[in-house]
Protein backbone atom coordinates (compact mmCIF):
# COMPACT_ATOMS: atom_id res chain seq x y z
CA UNK A 1 0.00 0.00 0.00
CA UNK A 2 2.76 2.24 1.33
CA UNK A 3 4.49 1.79 -1.72
CA UNK A 4 2.31 2.65 -4.16
CA UNK A 5 0.62 5.57 -3.16
CA UNK A 6 4.44 6.50 -2.87
CA UNK A 7 4.86 5.78 -6.75
CA UNK A 8 1.68 7.58 -7.84
CA UNK A 9 3.07 10.54 -5.64
CA UNK A 10 6.40 9.94 -8.08
CA UNK A 11 4.36 9.46 -10.71
CA UNK A 12 2.48 13.08 -10.38
CA UNK A 13 5.69 14.86 -9.43
CA UNK A 14 6.98 13.58 -13.29
CA UNK A 15 4.01 14.10 -15.03
CA UNK A 16 4.23 17.89 -13.84
CA UNK A 17 7.88 18.22 -14.69
CA UNK A 18 7.14 16.41 -18.00
CA UNK A 19 4.10 19.46 -19.06
CA UNK A 20 6.56 22.25 -17.25
CA UNK A 21 9.16 21.28 -20.09
CA UNK A 22 6.86 20.81 -23.09
CA UNK A 23 4.98 24.35 -22.15
CA UNK A 24 9.43 25.93 -22.11
CA UNK A 25 9.35 24.20 -25.43
CA UNK A 26 6.35 25.72 -26.86
CA UNK A 27 7.27 28.98 -24.82
CA UNK A 28 9.19 31.08 -27.72
CA UNK A 29 6.06 30.44 -29.63
CA UNK A 30 3.41 31.45 -26.79
CA UNK A 31 5.41 34.68 -26.95
CA UNK A 32 5.48 35.04 -30.73
CA UNK A 33 1.76 34.61 -30.47
CA UNK A 34 1.13 37.23 -27.47
CA UNK A 35 3.95 39.92 -28.58
CA UNK A 36 1.85 39.49 -32.18
CA UNK A 37 -0.71 41.36 -30.73
CA UNK A 38 0.69 44.29 -28.44
CA UNK A 39 1.46 47.76 -30.19
CA UNK A 40 4.91 48.33 -30.50
CA UNK A 41 5.53 50.10 -27.48
CA UNK A 42 5.06 47.28 -25.36
CA UNK A 43 6.86 44.72 -27.56
CA UNK A 44 8.53 44.16 -23.88
CA UNK A 45 6.39 44.19 -21.45
CA UNK A 46 6.32 40.85 -19.80
CA UNK A 47 3.96 38.32 -20.54
CA UNK A 48 1.25 39.11 -17.69
CA UNK A 49 2.03 42.50 -16.89
CA UNK A 50 -0.95 45.17 -16.47
CA UNK A 51 -2.48 47.24 -19.03
CA UNK A 52 -1.72 45.09 -21.79
CA UNK A 53 -3.34 46.84 -24.82
CA UNK A 54 -4.36 44.00 -27.68
CA UNK A 55 -4.44 45.12 -31.21
CA UNK A 56 -4.57 43.23 -34.84
CA UNK A 57 -3.24 46.37 -36.24
CA UNK A 58 0.38 44.19 -36.83
CA UNK A 59 -1.73 41.07 -38.71
CA UNK A 60 -3.62 44.26 -40.72
CA UNK A 61 -0.11 45.51 -41.59
CA UNK A 62 1.53 42.16 -42.53
CA UNK A 63 -1.62 41.71 -44.72
CA UNK A 64 -1.47 44.72 -46.34
CA UNK A 65 1.96 44.85 -47.16
CA UNK A 66 1.47 44.59 -50.98
CA UNK A 67 3.23 41.52 -51.84
CA UNK A 68 2.31 39.05 -49.03
CA UNK A 69 -0.59 37.47 -51.07
CA UNK A 70 2.23 37.30 -53.96
CA UNK A 71 4.84 35.57 -51.08
CA UNK A 72 1.62 32.95 -49.95
CA UNK A 73 0.63 32.11 -53.29
CA UNK A 74 4.64 31.69 -54.36
CA UNK A 75 5.35 29.62 -51.96
CA UNK A 76 1.94 27.07 -52.27
CA UNK A 77 2.42 26.63 -56.46
CA UNK A 78 6.31 25.77 -55.28
CA UNK A 79 5.42 22.97 -52.54
CA UNK A 80 2.75 21.97 -55.25
CA UNK A 81 4.58 21.81 -57.89
CA UNK A 82 7.66 20.37 -56.35
CA UNK A 83 5.53 17.62 -54.68
CA UNK A 84 3.70 16.63 -58.07
CA UNK A 85 7.06 15.97 -59.56
CA UNK A 86 8.64 14.52 -57.14
CA UNK A 87 6.35 11.72 -56.71
CA UNK A 88 5.98 10.74 -60.02
CA UNK A 89 9.89 10.49 -61.22
CA UNK A 90 10.60 9.24 -57.56
CA UNK A 91 8.03 6.64 -57.22
CA UNK A 92 9.19 5.47 -60.77
CA UNK A 93 12.91 5.06 -59.73
CA UNK A 94 11.86 3.63 -56.50
CA UNK A 95 10.11 0.97 -58.18
CA UNK A 96 12.94 0.09 -60.67
CA UNK A 97 15.50 -0.03 -58.13
CA UNK A 98 13.28 -2.15 -55.68
CA UNK A 99 12.23 -4.50 -58.03
CA UNK A 100 14.14 -4.84 -61.24
CA UNK A 101 17.29 -6.04 -62.22
CA UNK A 102 19.68 -4.35 -64.58
CA UNK A 103 23.39 -3.41 -64.28
CA UNK A 104 25.09 -0.91 -62.13
CA UNK A 105 22.09 -0.15 -59.95
CA UNK A 106 24.20 -0.83 -56.68
CA UNK A 107 26.93 1.85 -57.78
CA UNK A 108 24.04 4.57 -59.13
CA UNK A 109 22.27 4.05 -55.41
CA UNK A 110 25.59 4.20 -53.21
CA UNK A 111 26.66 6.96 -55.86
CA UNK A 112 23.55 8.66 -55.03
CA UNK A 113 23.42 8.27 -51.20
CA UNK A 114 27.02 9.44 -51.31
CA UNK A 115 25.72 13.18 -52.81
CA UNK A 116 23.64 13.70 -49.66
CA UNK A 117 26.53 14.15 -47.11
CA UNK A 118 27.30 17.59 -49.37
CA UNK A 119 25.57 20.24 -48.00
CA UNK A 120 23.27 22.90 -50.30
CA UNK A 121 25.62 25.36 -48.00
CA UNK A 122 28.88 24.44 -50.00
CA UNK A 123 27.47 24.28 -53.36
CA UNK A 124 25.57 27.48 -53.50
CA UNK A 125 27.83 29.46 -55.59
CA UNK A 126 28.10 27.16 -58.63
CA UNK A 127 24.52 26.70 -58.47
CA UNK A 128 23.64 30.25 -58.41
CA UNK A 129 26.12 31.19 -61.21
CA UNK A 130 24.65 27.84 -63.21
CA UNK A 131 20.61 29.08 -63.10
CA UNK A 132 21.97 32.25 -63.88
CA UNK A 133 23.35 30.68 -66.59
CA UNK A 134 20.34 28.23 -68.04
CA UNK A 135 17.91 30.97 -66.99
CA UNK A 136 15.68 29.75 -63.93
CA UNK A 137 17.27 32.71 -62.03
CA UNK A 138 14.12 34.86 -60.20
CA UNK A 139 11.37 31.97 -61.35
CA UNK A 140 10.02 29.60 -58.84
CA UNK A 141 11.83 26.77 -61.15
CA UNK A 142 15.16 27.61 -59.44
CA UNK A 143 13.39 25.85 -56.34
CA UNK A 144 11.17 23.69 -58.14
CA UNK A 145 14.06 22.08 -60.41
CA UNK A 146 16.58 21.54 -58.10
CA UNK A 147 13.72 19.60 -55.33
CA UNK A 148 12.60 17.43 -57.63
CA UNK A 149 15.02 14.50 -57.70
CA UNK A 150 15.97 14.55 -53.68
CA UNK A 151 17.72 10.89 -52.49
CA UNK A 152 16.38 11.32 -49.25
CA UNK A 153 12.50 10.37 -50.57
CA UNK A 154 14.14 7.88 -53.32
CA UNK A 155 15.58 5.89 -50.25
CA UNK A 156 12.60 6.31 -48.17
CA UNK A 157 9.93 4.69 -50.89
CA UNK A 158 12.67 2.17 -51.96
CA UNK A 159 12.49 1.16 -48.59
CA UNK A 160 8.95 0.94 -48.36
CA UNK A 161 8.46 -0.69 -52.05
CA UNK A 162 10.98 -3.32 -50.87
CA UNK A 163 8.84 -4.87 -47.68
CA UNK A 164 5.86 -5.38 -50.44
CA UNK A 165 5.89 -9.13 -50.78
CA UNK A 166 6.98 -10.69 -53.84
CA UNK A 167 3.49 -12.60 -54.08
CA UNK A 168 1.79 -9.48 -54.62
CA UNK A 169 3.45 -9.18 -58.13
CA UNK A 170 4.33 -12.80 -59.12
CA UNK A 171 0.42 -13.38 -60.00
CA UNK A 172 -0.04 -9.59 -62.10
CA UNK A 173 3.52 -10.57 -63.65
CA UNK A 174 2.25 -14.37 -64.96
CA UNK A 175 -0.54 -12.29 -66.46
CA UNK A 176 1.29 -10.28 -68.56
CA UNK A 177 1.14 -7.31 -66.92
CA UNK A 178 3.17 -4.59 -67.66
CA UNK A 179 5.56 -2.29 -64.89
CA UNK A 180 3.16 0.50 -65.24
CA UNK A 181 0.11 -1.60 -64.67
CA UNK A 182 1.67 -3.41 -61.03
CA UNK A 183 3.08 -0.06 -60.30
CA UNK A 184 0.10 2.10 -60.10
CA UNK A 185 -2.42 -0.97 -59.39
CA UNK A 186 -0.40 -2.88 -56.73
CA UNK A 187 2.15 -0.71 -55.47
CA UNK A 188 0.89 2.82 -55.02
CA UNK A 189 -2.40 1.98 -53.75
CA UNK A 190 -0.03 -0.26 -50.81
CA UNK A 191 2.14 2.43 -50.42
CA UNK A 192 -0.56 5.03 -48.87
CA UNK A 193 1.21 5.46 -45.99
CA UNK A 194 5.03 6.04 -47.64
CA UNK A 195 3.44 8.57 -49.98
CA UNK A 196 1.93 10.79 -47.33
CA UNK A 197 5.33 10.72 -45.31
CA UNK A 198 6.91 11.74 -48.59
CA UNK A 199 4.19 14.51 -49.29
CA UNK A 200 4.20 15.82 -45.57
CA UNK A 201 8.44 15.73 -45.00
CA UNK A 202 8.16 17.62 -48.90
CA UNK A 203 5.64 20.23 -47.56
CA UNK A 204 7.46 21.37 -44.88
CA UNK A 205 10.70 21.39 -45.89
CA UNK A 206 10.07 23.48 -49.29
CA UNK A 207 7.73 25.64 -47.05
CA UNK A 208 10.29 25.80 -44.40
CA UNK A 209 13.42 26.43 -46.81
CA UNK A 210 15.43 29.59 -47.18
CA UNK A 211 18.69 29.12 -48.21
CA UNK A 212 18.09 28.60 -51.64
CA UNK A 213 14.77 31.18 -52.69
CA UNK A 214 17.15 33.59 -51.01
CA UNK A 215 20.22 32.57 -53.40
CA UNK A 216 17.82 32.41 -56.35
CA UNK A 217 15.28 34.50 -56.05
CA UNK A 218 16.07 38.53 -56.35
CA UNK A 219 12.46 39.83 -56.91
CA UNK A 220 10.20 41.12 -54.36
CA UNK A 221 7.17 39.54 -56.06
CA UNK A 222 8.37 36.24 -57.08
CA UNK A 223 9.61 35.63 -53.09
CA UNK A 224 8.66 32.62 -51.28
CA UNK A 225 7.41 33.48 -47.62
CA UNK A 226 9.74 31.84 -45.39
CA UNK A 227 12.80 34.04 -46.83
CA UNK A 228 10.26 37.19 -47.60
CA UNK A 229 9.82 37.40 -43.29
CA UNK A 230 12.99 39.63 -43.64
CA UNK A 231 10.96 42.09 -45.31
CA UNK A 232 9.44 42.66 -42.22
CA UNK A 233 12.66 43.12 -40.33
CA UNK A 234 13.98 45.74 -42.99
CA UNK A 235 10.47 47.85 -43.42
CA UNK A 236 9.78 47.61 -39.66
CA UNK A 237 12.87 47.96 -38.16
CA UNK A 238 12.30 47.27 -34.66
CA UNK A 239 9.04 46.91 -34.97
CA UNK A 240 9.01 44.11 -32.90
CA UNK A 241 4.82 42.91 -33.27
CA UNK A 242 4.76 42.91 -36.99
CA UNK A 243 7.85 40.48 -37.24
CA UNK A 244 5.87 38.31 -34.71
CA UNK A 245 2.92 38.50 -36.55
CA UNK A 246 4.34 38.14 -40.08
CA UNK A 247 6.43 34.72 -38.01
CA UNK A 248 2.93 33.65 -36.90
CA UNK A 249 1.39 33.37 -40.58
CA UNK A 250 4.34 31.85 -41.64
CA UNK A 251 4.14 29.35 -39.30
CA UNK A 252 0.61 28.41 -38.82
CA UNK A 253 -0.35 26.26 -42.02
CA UNK A 254 2.80 24.09 -41.28
CA UNK A 255 2.16 23.98 -37.70
CA UNK A 256 -1.88 22.71 -38.45
CA UNK A 257 -0.95 19.75 -41.32
CA UNK A 258 1.88 19.09 -38.35
CA UNK A 259 -0.84 18.50 -35.78
CA UNK A 260 -3.48 16.66 -38.00
CA UNK A 261 -0.78 14.21 -39.78
CA UNK A 262 2.00 13.46 -36.85
CA UNK A 263 1.28 9.81 -37.44
CA UNK A 264 2.88 10.16 -40.63
CA UNK A 265 5.47 12.70 -39.79
CA UNK A 266 6.56 10.10 -36.56
CA UNK A 267 6.63 6.91 -38.66
CA UNK A 268 8.78 8.58 -41.46
CA UNK A 269 11.17 9.82 -39.00
CA UNK A 270 11.47 6.27 -37.40
CA UNK A 271 11.99 4.38 -40.88
CA UNK A 272 13.83 6.31 -42.42
CA UNK A 273 16.11 6.83 -38.83
CA UNK A 274 16.14 3.16 -37.94
CA UNK A 275 17.34 1.63 -41.33
CA UNK A 276 19.73 4.48 -41.77
CA UNK B 1 17.52 -17.52 -75.69
CA UNK B 2 14.10 -16.42 -74.34
CA UNK B 3 15.04 -15.82 -71.14
CA UNK B 4 17.52 -13.79 -72.02
CA UNK B 5 15.46 -11.41 -73.85
CA UNK B 6 12.83 -11.61 -70.97
CA UNK B 7 16.17 -10.19 -68.64
CA UNK B 8 16.96 -7.89 -71.22
CA UNK B 9 13.44 -6.49 -71.49
CA UNK B 10 14.10 -6.31 -67.38
CA UNK B 11 16.84 -4.08 -67.34
CA UNK B 12 15.91 -1.48 -70.57
CA UNK B 13 12.28 -1.02 -68.68
CA UNK B 14 14.27 -0.70 -65.35
CA UNK B 15 16.70 1.99 -67.01
CA UNK B 16 13.99 3.89 -68.60
CA UNK B 17 11.96 4.00 -65.17
CA UNK B 18 15.12 4.80 -63.42
CA UNK B 19 15.96 7.87 -66.05
CA UNK B 20 13.85 10.66 -65.31
CA UNK B 21 14.92 11.12 -61.86
CA UNK B 22 18.50 10.50 -63.05
CA UNK B 23 18.10 13.06 -65.46
CA UNK B 24 17.05 15.36 -63.18
CA UNK B 25 19.61 14.74 -60.89
CA UNK B 26 22.01 14.76 -63.30
CA UNK B 27 21.08 18.11 -64.64
CA UNK B 28 19.76 20.15 -61.74
CA UNK B 29 21.81 18.31 -58.78
CA UNK B 30 25.08 16.75 -59.87
CA UNK B 31 26.35 19.59 -62.72
CA UNK B 32 26.39 22.27 -60.28
CA UNK B 33 28.28 20.55 -57.76
CA UNK B 34 31.23 19.43 -60.39
CA UNK B 35 30.66 22.75 -62.09
CA UNK B 36 31.93 24.64 -58.66
CA UNK B 37 35.38 22.61 -58.68
CA UNK B 38 35.79 23.92 -62.42
CA UNK B 39 34.74 27.47 -61.40
CA UNK B 40 37.54 27.22 -58.70
CA UNK B 41 40.08 26.97 -61.25
CA UNK B 42 38.90 30.02 -63.12
CA UNK B 43 39.29 34.01 -62.37
CA UNK B 44 35.37 35.00 -61.73
CA UNK B 45 36.17 37.40 -58.91
CA UNK B 46 34.31 40.57 -59.59
CA UNK B 47 31.03 41.13 -61.34
CA UNK B 48 32.46 42.17 -64.87
CA UNK B 49 34.69 38.90 -64.66
CA UNK B 50 30.97 36.57 -64.00
CA UNK B 51 31.37 34.22 -66.99
CA UNK B 52 35.17 34.81 -67.53
CA UNK B 53 37.22 31.92 -68.75
CA UNK B 54 40.32 32.53 -67.39
CA UNK B 55 41.94 29.85 -66.43
CA UNK B 56 44.10 30.33 -63.40
CA UNK B 57 44.87 26.87 -62.21
CA UNK B 58 45.02 26.35 -58.39
CA UNK B 59 45.52 30.23 -57.74
CA UNK B 60 42.01 30.25 -55.99
CA UNK B 61 42.74 27.10 -53.81
CA UNK B 62 45.78 28.78 -52.61
CA UNK B 63 44.70 31.51 -51.89
CA UNK B 64 41.72 30.23 -49.82
CA UNK B 65 44.33 28.16 -47.69
CA UNK B 66 46.27 30.61 -46.89
CA UNK B 67 43.59 33.57 -46.33
CA UNK B 68 43.05 33.97 -42.36
CA UNK B 69 39.74 34.34 -42.93
CA UNK B 70 38.84 31.16 -43.81
CA UNK B 71 40.50 29.33 -41.26
CA UNK B 72 38.65 31.19 -38.93
CA UNK B 73 35.41 30.70 -40.47
CA UNK B 74 36.69 26.99 -40.64
CA UNK B 75 36.85 26.89 -36.62
CA UNK B 76 33.73 28.34 -36.56
CA UNK B 77 31.81 25.62 -38.22
CA UNK B 78 33.67 22.88 -36.29
CA UNK B 79 32.70 24.84 -32.94
CA UNK B 80 28.99 25.32 -34.08
CA UNK B 81 28.78 21.61 -35.43
CA UNK B 82 30.84 19.90 -31.90
CA UNK B 83 28.28 21.27 -30.20
CA UNK B 84 25.00 21.13 -32.30
CA UNK B 85 26.09 17.11 -32.30
CA UNK B 86 27.09 16.80 -28.54
CA UNK B 87 23.42 19.13 -27.86
CA UNK B 88 21.62 16.90 -30.34
CA UNK B 89 23.42 13.37 -28.88
CA UNK B 90 22.32 14.19 -24.91
CA UNK B 91 19.15 16.28 -25.19
CA UNK B 92 17.68 13.69 -28.01
CA UNK B 93 18.40 10.63 -26.27
CA UNK B 94 17.41 11.60 -22.23
CA UNK B 95 14.20 13.57 -24.10
CA UNK B 96 13.27 9.89 -25.44
CA UNK B 97 14.26 7.93 -22.33
CA UNK B 98 11.83 10.42 -20.79
CA UNK B 99 8.86 10.77 -23.47
CA UNK B 100 9.10 6.57 -23.25
CA UNK B 101 7.56 6.64 -19.39
CA UNK B 102 3.71 6.67 -19.32
CA UNK B 103 2.18 9.94 -17.98
CA UNK B 104 -0.77 11.82 -18.53
CA UNK B 105 -0.90 13.85 -21.48
CA UNK B 106 1.97 11.73 -22.73
CA UNK B 107 0.69 12.22 -26.70
CA UNK B 108 0.28 16.37 -26.02
CA UNK B 109 3.34 16.48 -24.48
CA UNK B 110 5.14 14.57 -27.28
CA UNK B 111 3.60 16.90 -29.88
CA UNK B 112 4.91 20.07 -27.89
CA UNK B 113 8.81 18.76 -28.28
CA UNK B 114 8.06 18.03 -31.97
CA UNK B 115 6.27 21.67 -32.97
CA UNK B 116 10.05 23.57 -33.41
CA UNK B 117 10.95 20.64 -35.89
CA UNK B 118 8.35 22.08 -38.31
CA UNK B 119 8.84 26.18 -37.58
CA UNK B 120 11.17 27.89 -39.17
CA UNK B 121 14.06 28.98 -38.58
CA UNK B 122 14.02 32.37 -39.84
CA UNK B 123 10.71 33.21 -37.46
CA UNK B 124 12.71 31.21 -34.69
CA UNK B 125 15.43 33.49 -35.10
CA UNK B 126 13.02 36.84 -34.59
CA UNK B 127 12.04 35.05 -31.81
CA UNK B 128 14.94 34.34 -29.98
CA UNK B 129 16.33 37.65 -30.54
CA UNK B 130 13.69 38.79 -28.81
CA UNK B 131 14.00 36.30 -25.94
CA UNK B 132 17.34 37.06 -25.94
CA UNK B 133 17.54 40.94 -26.03
CA UNK B 134 20.44 41.72 -23.38
CA UNK B 135 19.24 44.95 -22.42
CA UNK B 136 15.00 44.54 -22.72
CA UNK B 137 14.49 40.46 -23.14
CA UNK B 138 12.06 38.78 -21.03
CA UNK B 139 15.16 36.13 -20.11
CA UNK B 140 17.58 38.45 -19.26
CA UNK B 141 14.93 39.91 -17.08
CA UNK B 142 14.66 36.74 -14.48
CA UNK B 143 18.94 37.44 -13.98
CA UNK B 144 17.44 40.77 -12.79
CA UNK B 145 15.27 39.29 -10.81
CA UNK B 146 18.19 38.14 -8.36
CA UNK B 147 19.74 41.08 -8.61
CA UNK B 148 22.57 40.17 -11.55
CA UNK B 149 22.71 41.29 -14.72
CA UNK B 150 22.43 38.46 -17.49
CA UNK B 151 24.84 37.49 -20.05
CA UNK B 152 24.70 38.94 -23.75
CA UNK B 153 23.53 35.90 -25.82
CA UNK B 154 23.22 36.47 -29.41
CA UNK B 155 25.34 39.68 -28.95
CA UNK B 156 28.16 38.25 -27.13
CA UNK B 157 31.28 37.85 -28.98
CA UNK B 158 31.88 35.03 -27.02
CA UNK B 159 28.95 33.32 -26.88
CA UNK B 160 27.32 33.98 -30.00
CA UNK B 161 27.89 30.97 -31.54
CA UNK B 162 27.52 28.30 -28.88
CA UNK B 163 24.09 30.02 -28.25
CA UNK B 164 23.31 29.90 -31.88
CA UNK B 165 24.42 25.81 -32.13
CA UNK B 166 22.46 25.20 -29.01
CA UNK B 167 19.27 27.19 -30.89
CA UNK B 168 19.49 25.02 -34.19
CA UNK B 169 19.53 21.90 -31.86
CA UNK B 170 16.80 22.83 -29.84
CA UNK B 171 14.77 23.53 -33.26
CA UNK B 172 15.73 19.76 -34.83
CA UNK B 173 15.64 18.01 -31.29
CA UNK B 174 12.84 16.19 -32.58
CA UNK B 175 14.21 14.16 -35.17
CA UNK B 176 16.76 12.83 -32.92
CA UNK B 177 14.14 12.21 -30.00
CA UNK B 178 11.16 10.40 -32.66
CA UNK B 179 14.33 7.94 -33.57
CA UNK B 180 15.25 6.86 -30.31
CA UNK B 181 11.42 6.62 -29.07
CA UNK B 182 11.23 4.04 -32.05
CA UNK B 183 14.32 2.03 -30.49
CA UNK B 184 13.32 2.53 -27.04
CA UNK B 185 9.86 1.10 -28.16
CA UNK B 186 11.79 -2.28 -29.69
CA UNK B 187 13.54 -3.14 -26.70
CA UNK B 188 11.98 -6.51 -25.33
CA UNK B 189 9.36 -5.64 -22.10
CA UNK B 190 10.79 -8.93 -20.01
CA UNK B 191 14.32 -7.26 -20.49
CA UNK B 192 12.94 -4.58 -18.08
CA UNK B 193 11.21 -7.48 -16.06
CA UNK B 194 14.45 -9.58 -14.85
CA UNK B 195 15.77 -6.43 -14.33
CA UNK B 196 13.43 -4.80 -11.63
CA UNK B 197 13.51 -8.40 -10.45
CA UNK B 198 17.23 -8.48 -10.10
CA UNK B 199 16.27 -5.23 -8.03
CA UNK B 200 18.05 -2.68 -10.80
CA UNK B 201 17.57 1.30 -10.28
CA UNK B 202 16.51 3.77 -13.06
CA UNK B 203 20.18 4.48 -13.88
CA UNK B 204 21.12 0.91 -14.30
CA UNK B 205 18.67 0.06 -16.67
CA UNK B 206 19.82 3.02 -18.40
CA UNK B 207 23.41 1.96 -18.59
CA UNK B 208 22.98 -1.85 -19.17
CA UNK B 209 19.63 -2.44 -20.83
CA UNK B 210 19.13 1.15 -22.86
CA UNK B 211 22.53 2.16 -23.98
CA UNK B 212 23.49 -1.48 -25.30
CA UNK B 213 20.51 -1.88 -27.32
CA UNK B 214 20.52 2.03 -28.43
CA UNK B 215 23.94 1.79 -29.78
CA UNK B 216 23.20 0.82 -33.21
CA UNK B 217 20.52 4.04 -33.32
CA UNK B 218 22.86 6.14 -31.73
CA UNK B 219 25.71 6.16 -34.45
CA UNK B 220 23.16 6.15 -37.37
CA UNK B 221 22.02 9.12 -35.51
CA UNK B 222 25.72 10.57 -34.94
CA UNK B 223 26.19 9.87 -38.97
CA UNK B 224 22.71 12.00 -39.89
CA UNK B 225 23.51 14.72 -37.07
CA UNK B 226 27.03 15.30 -38.53
CA UNK B 227 26.06 15.87 -42.44
CA UNK B 228 23.13 17.61 -40.56
CA UNK B 229 25.73 20.37 -38.89
CA UNK B 230 26.90 21.65 -41.69
CA UNK B 231 23.61 23.05 -42.76
CA UNK B 232 24.03 25.82 -40.72
CA UNK B 233 23.69 28.65 -42.92
CA UNK B 234 19.82 29.25 -42.11
CA UNK B 235 20.63 29.57 -38.59
CA UNK B 236 23.52 31.73 -38.14
CA UNK B 237 21.71 34.00 -41.04
CA UNK B 238 18.82 34.13 -39.16
CA UNK B 239 20.34 34.13 -35.08
CA UNK B 240 23.07 36.48 -35.36
CA UNK B 241 23.85 36.93 -39.20
CA UNK B 242 27.72 35.94 -38.53
CA UNK B 243 28.09 38.47 -36.04
CA UNK B 244 28.79 40.21 -33.85
CA UNK B 245 32.01 41.26 -35.70
CA UNK B 246 33.13 37.75 -37.29
CA UNK B 247 32.40 35.80 -33.87
CA UNK B 248 30.03 33.38 -35.72
CA UNK B 249 31.04 33.25 -39.68
CA UNK B 250 30.91 29.67 -40.03
CA UNK B 251 32.15 28.60 -43.65
CA UNK B 252 28.50 28.80 -45.36
CA UNK B 253 28.18 32.81 -43.78
CA UNK B 254 31.76 33.17 -45.38
CA UNK B 255 31.31 31.80 -49.26
CA UNK B 256 27.87 33.50 -49.07
CA UNK B 257 29.58 36.74 -48.01
CA UNK B 258 32.56 36.37 -50.27
CA UNK B 259 30.73 35.46 -53.43
CA UNK B 260 27.41 37.56 -52.85
CA UNK B 261 28.98 40.71 -51.01
CA UNK B 262 32.59 40.46 -52.42
CA UNK B 263 31.73 38.69 -55.98
CA UNK B 264 34.61 36.94 -55.63
CA UNK B 265 32.45 33.70 -56.78
CA UNK B 266 35.88 32.11 -57.98
CA UNK B 267 37.34 32.06 -54.71
CA UNK B 268 33.85 31.20 -52.51
CA UNK B 269 33.73 28.20 -54.93
CA UNK B 270 37.17 26.84 -53.61
CA UNK B 271 36.13 27.50 -50.31
CA UNK B 272 33.02 25.39 -50.89
CA UNK B 273 34.97 22.63 -52.68
CA UNK B 274 37.58 22.95 -49.92
CA UNK B 275 35.15 22.53 -47.44
CA UNK B 276 33.00 19.57 -48.85
CA UNK B 277 36.40 17.41 -49.29
CA UNK B 278 36.41 18.44 -45.54
CA UNK B 279 33.15 16.60 -44.60
CA UNK B 280 33.60 13.89 -46.85
CA UNK B 281 37.12 13.06 -44.87
CA UNK B 282 35.16 13.50 -41.71
CA UNK B 283 32.50 11.33 -42.63
CA UNK B 284 35.15 8.79 -44.42
CA UNK B 285 36.86 8.74 -40.93
CA UNK B 286 33.58 8.35 -38.81
CA UNK B 287 32.61 5.26 -40.60
CA UNK B 288 36.07 3.62 -40.66
CA UNK B 289 35.86 4.41 -36.59
CA UNK B 290 32.70 3.29 -36.63
CA UNK B 291 33.10 -0.30 -38.33
CA UNK B 292 36.34 -0.72 -35.92
CA UNK B 293 33.98 0.02 -32.90
CA UNK B 294 31.37 -2.47 -34.16
CA UNK B 295 34.01 -5.40 -34.88
CA UNK B 296 35.80 -5.04 -31.39
CA UNK B 297 32.21 -5.45 -29.66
Amino acid sequence: MGSKKLKSKKDIVFTLVMWFLALLMLYPFIMMIAISFRPSGQAYQPLFASGIMHTLRNYKQVLSHPNFTDWYRNTIVTVVVTIAIRLVITILAAYSFSRLKFKGKKIILAFLVATMMVPGETTMVPRYLYFKEIGILNTLWSIVLPEASEVFYLILLIEFFSSIPNDFTEAATIDGAGHLIILSRIFIPLSGPAIATTVLFSFINIWNNYLDPYLFINNIETQLITPALQFFQEQGGANMPVQMAGSALALIPVIILFIFTQKYFVQGVASSGIKG
Amino acid sequence: MKRRSMKNAEAVAGYLLIAPFLVMFAVFKLYPMLYGIAVGFWDRNSEMKLLDTTFVGFENYVTVLKSASFWEAFGHSIVFSVIYIAFLMVFGFLVAVLLNRKFWGRTAVRTCFYIPYVTNMIAIGIVFKYLLNPMRGPVNAVFRLFGTTGPGWLSSPAMALPVAAVIAGWAALAFNVITCLAALQDIPKDMYEVADIEGAGFWQKLRYIVLPYLTPTLFMLLTITLINSFRNYTAIAGLTGGGPGTSSKVVSALIYDDAFNFLAFSRASAEGVIFTIFIIIVNRLFTKARSVWEARN
